[in-house]
């Protein structure tokens, strides 16, 4: 390249209008040809999530036992269950499951690690003690070892019982709490280390000194600045819960009984491969490994489009 | 600093050559030279005291240790009452109610610490004696012990043990001067004399005398294992009263007359018996029924028992470890998981080909057994709706749910008895005890009138949502659950299922916690009374009594045959319960089942029965031809 030519491109740089950290890391996923096709494969498996239970509404009753344990075939292109079911719908009901898990399980742990770091890392001090003491703590316990702890504990509780809200922690929105208050911990540590890092910019000081209150200031100056950290927590989150919840149901103690999921046709087809039934395992495995490499490449080239550092 | 540097080499070379020490002492080195058969059992032993015996697992597991004063023949069907510690069967006064029963002399418990130290340091034993038998009874009868099953069988029957029991309840638990106190219907008249005292006649207590919940406890065993501990410097100190139990709880306490004695007990991992060489009263039975002589089963007629040297039970939860164990020979008998039963089967029922070119042979037997589904009739909605109930019980097809969770191993209950009580035919089918859709959309209109009239139908007018609790976590307790919701779905009925652990279901099932839940019974002794008793008011407080079923009519019908003898009366009268049980229906029948059992044919005398417990010691073992087919 000539130096004419560059500094020509140099100008029309410098000419083109203002872009958001926001539109630029959507212009540089939308580039990315693994990015895009990473990105379609998550909003299919939401759409899958969203529409199975109406496409199949009648699954916990379309029981035929003539066709039990069936291999996969023109009419069932996945095989069938135990129960003479459909594996295929099993598995699309499974996706459910999972992105509905992924996304409750950090709806409450990315909130919760923004805030708790956000506090952190302004205040300082005591607050900053406390906030460190509780996350040190909690992730010195081993995390599936708290889990199942957590998910033991909740047996039986219902929360606002007899009320019109009352939620059963003993299946799935028990799990999306525990997952939920086990998760936050990587978003807190990440957050509270930005926060340090923000609070003493000058764009801060000036909202101080222009008089702007603590809330404020957290709230309108610096979190703004660190939905990038919270978008990508999510996306890396997503996975962490979505494999959380296989274990668990794995070990009985995920879903609620006649809930389909990966983790229990897993769990479900463990004597299977010993005696060549191989379609259900493949299946549940197959489908969680497809949302799980689209969620951790997406969340990489997510991380990479939303650097202000590799901005060009 | 030399000092320092010395002890951290030690430390080292401590941690390096531990665990080679440790695997060099393994137990396969240990038992070099004698016959061991493995196997696994696939529920937690809840205890090893035989008072608090109160499951199968436990039960089968004491079977090796303890002994009783009468057993059943182990080949001869229908089964036969014999003695085992007994000289003969109890002499009867014509009024029958005192039973007098002579001992056998000579038989000894197994060694243990309890009788204290012969001089080459070795621990004594002592013969048994009739006040070991009272002690058993006593304890039995003991307000601080957890006796319901043993305590359901004795109450309101012996002259002075429910006034002994009353009376241990003003004790302190470690207390154990209670058992001092003297039952006038349980007396030793002397060292080999046993004489019992009834209110009433009793014509089941010979098969009660026969649960090894009442084998004989050496009172040594109470003031050694129970009132001291070791003090730490080869010493025994005694326990302070607060901290006592009266249970027995460790592989020294147990001290019995049996075959084995318990020489490892890792909680929740495994179980080690070993030969007792005290023991040598017991036979190989000199004849069995016809066939069996065929079968092989009277090559060893005559002979000494036992025949193995060590029992390797290992504790395995799952199925699939347990059965890959059992096809890589690491197991001497196996059963069949439902995945794997297509297999191994074939669709005659018979074993396949492959499988017995291995060497592996099949057995089947059905046991006295019924399993079903429990309302707990104390519970607001299904305990207060019998066409709810009923309903339930027409929807849900059993023949099904054989035929999917368990391969078509088993058949349907049609009333509370299994097939092989004689009064089971008489009784004949229970009316609900049937699938049939629409009776069941019938009956459930009825339940919604029903519940309305009580208040206990939601705003909508539904069936509120009925829990039902599983006693089983894994994969085939899940299916069960699904199956079950599946059954129920088509009818309006809404269920949620909570699988449990054993013992948390038996625990809330104690507390009245849940509403529906899984269960079963295995008959204790032959006779129908066994069944019913679990459906008698009075011992719902005793813990038998498990669904609070509680009908004034069948409650006096079954203070009748209390005390009957076997006649065509009180089969009447039996009869007549089960049509009441039939009508109320106070739980969901579901299968009598059916097991296949694969055995090695390296594994001799093998005949299951259906009621006694531990009959391993009659099996033999041939070493020759297991090392031949790589087994252990």
């Amino acid at each position: 390249m000539s130096v004419l030519e560059a500094t020509h491109q140099i100008e029309e740089t410098t000419i083109r209008p203002g872009r958001s950290l926001g539109q630029d890391a959507v212009r540089r996923l939308a580039r990315d040809p693994m990015a895009v096709g990473c990105f379609a494969i998550i909003v299919l498996y939401a759409v899958i999530a969203v529409l199975a239970g109406f496409w199949w509404p009648d699954f916990q009753t379309s029981i035929n036992y003539e066709l039990r344990n069936q291999p996969p075939s023109w009419a069932h292109w996945f095989g069938t269950d135990v129960f003479g079911r459909d594996v295929f719908a099993k598995t699309m009901l499974g996706a459910k499951v999972s992105m509905t898990v992924g996304f409750m399980a950090n709806a409450i742990a990315v909130p919760l690690g923004l805030m708790l770091g956000v506090l952190a890392g302004y205040y300082g001090k005591r607050i900053d003690d406390l906030v460190v003491w509780f996350y040190n703590t909690l992730a010195s316990i081993p995390g599936i070892i708290l889990l199942i702890a957590i998910k033991f504990a909740f047996q039986n509780v219902v929360l606002f019982r007899d009320t019109a809200f009352a939620i059963d922690l003993t299946g799935i929105h028990g799990l999306y709490v525990a997952l939920g208050i086990m998760s936050w911990i990587g978003t807190c540590r990440l957050v509270r280390a930005e926060t340090l890092k923000i609070k003493n910019l000058d764009y801060v000081t000036a909202a101080r000194a222009a008089g702007a209150g603590h809330l404020r200031i957290m709230f309108r100056h610096i979190v703004p600045n660190l939905m990038h950290l919270a978008i990508i927590n999510f996306t890396i989150g997503f996975v962490g819960a979505i494999s959380a919840e296989v274990i668990l149901s794995f070990l009985g103690l995920g879903v609620d009984v006649g809930t389909p999921s990966w983790g229990t046709m897993i769990n479900a087809a463990r004597m299977d491969l010993v005696v060549g039934r191989w379609w259900e395992v493949i299946a549940a495995c197959g489908a969680m490994f497809l949302i799980v490499l689209a969620l951790n490449i997406f969340g990489d080239r997510l991380r990479d489009a939303l650097d202000p550092q590799l901005r060009i | 600093m030399l000092k320092v540097y010395i002890i951290s080499l030690l430390i080292v070379l401590t941690l390096v050559f531990a665990p080679v020490l440790f695997l060099a002492l393994r137990h396969e080195d240990r038992y070099a030279g004698k016959t061991v058969l493995y196997n696994s059992y696939s529920a937690k032993v809840r205890t090893i005291d035989p008072a608090t015996c109160g499951d199968t697992t436990s039960a089968a597991m004491q079977g090796q240790v303890y002994e009783s004063l009468y057993t059943y023949h182990y080949l001869k069907r229908p089964v036969e009452l014999i003695p085992e510690l007994a000289a003969a069967m109890p002499e009867v006064t014509a009024d029958e109610l005192v039973y007098t029963i002579r001992l056998k002399p000579d038989i000894r418990y197994a060694r243990n610490p309890c009788f204290g130290q012969e001089s080459d340091g070795r621990p004594k034993t002592r013969e048994v004696r009739a006040e070991d038998f009272v002690l058993a009874i006593k304890r039995a009868a003991d307000f601080h012990l957890q006796t319901s099953l043993a305590w359901s069988f004795l109450s309101d029957r012996i002259v002075g043990l429910d006034a002994y029991r009353e009376q241990t309840s003003t004790y302190r638990e470690g207390d154990f001067s209670r058992y001092d106190l003297e039952v006038d219907g349980v007396r030793a008249l002397d060292a080999l004399t046993l004489q019992i005292t009834l209110v009433a006649p009793y014509p089941q207590l010979v098969y009660v005398l026969a649960m090894n919940t009442y084998a004989p406890i050496p009172r040594e065993l109470v003031d050694y294992h129970l009132m001291t501990e070791p003090d730490g410097s080869g010493r025994r100190r005694e326990i302070p009263m607060t901290r006592r139990t009266p249970q027995i709880t460790g592989p020294e306490q147990m001290v019995g007359t049996g075959p084995y004695r318990l020489t490892i007990w890792d909680r929740g991992s495994r179980m080690v018996f070993e030969r007792n060489p005290e023991y040598n009263h017991g036979f190989y039975p000199l004849e069995g029924e016809e066939g069996d002589a065929e079968a092989g089963l009277l090559e060893n007629a005559g002979t000494p028992l036992p025949f193995i040297d060590v029992l390797y039970y290992e504790c395995i939860l799952e199925d699939l470890p347990s059965w890959l164990r059992f096809l890589s020979r690491q197991e001497d008998v196996g059963s069949i998981p439902p995945d794997a039963f297509s297999m191994v089967i074939n669709p005659e029922r018979a074993l396949l080909d492959k499988w017995q070119e291995q060497g592996i042979r099949l057995v089947k037997f059905d046991y006295p057994a019924v399993f079903w589904l429990a309302f707990n009739m104390d519970d607001a909605v299904v305990g207060s709706s019998r066409a709810l109930r009923q309903a339930m019980c027409l929807a849900f097809n059993v023949e099904d749910y054989i035929e999917v969770l368990s391969n078509g191993r088993g058949q349907r209950a049609v009333n509370i008895l299994p097939r092989s009580f004689p009064t089971h035919e008489p009784a004949g089918p229970g009316p609900y005890y049937r699938y049939d859709p629409q009776a069941a959309q019938a009956r459930l209109e009825q339940a919604r009138q029903e519940l309305a009239a009580a208040g206990h139908l939601e705003a909508d007018g539904r069936i509120p949502e009925i829990t039902i609790d599983i006693g089983g976590r894994d994969e085939l307790f899940r299916r069960m659950g699904e199956f079950i919701q599946q059954q129920f779905e088509p009818i309006g009925i809404r269920v949620k299922i909570v699988l449990n652990d054993w013992p948390t279901l038996q625990q809330k099932v104690h507390n009245k916690q849940c509403q529906l839940y899984t269960m079963g019974w295995h008959a204790d002794l032959p006779d129908a009374e066994n069944f019913l008793q679990l459906f008698y008011g009075p011992n719902i407080e005793k813990g038998t009594n498990n669904t609070n079923y509680h009908n004034p009519d069948f409650d006096a019908a079954y203070d009748r045959i209390r005390s009957m003898r076997d006649s065509p009366e009180r089969e009447k009268v039996y009869v007549d319960m089960i049509h009441m049980l039939n009508e109320d229906c106070p739980i969901l029948l579901l299968s009598e089942p059916l097991v296949y059992l694969l055995v090695y044919d390296w594994v001799h005398n093998y005949k299951r029965h259906p009621f006694a417990y531990g009959t391993t010691k009659y099996l033999r073992l041939d070493l020759e031809r297991r090392r031949m087919q790589g087994g252990r």
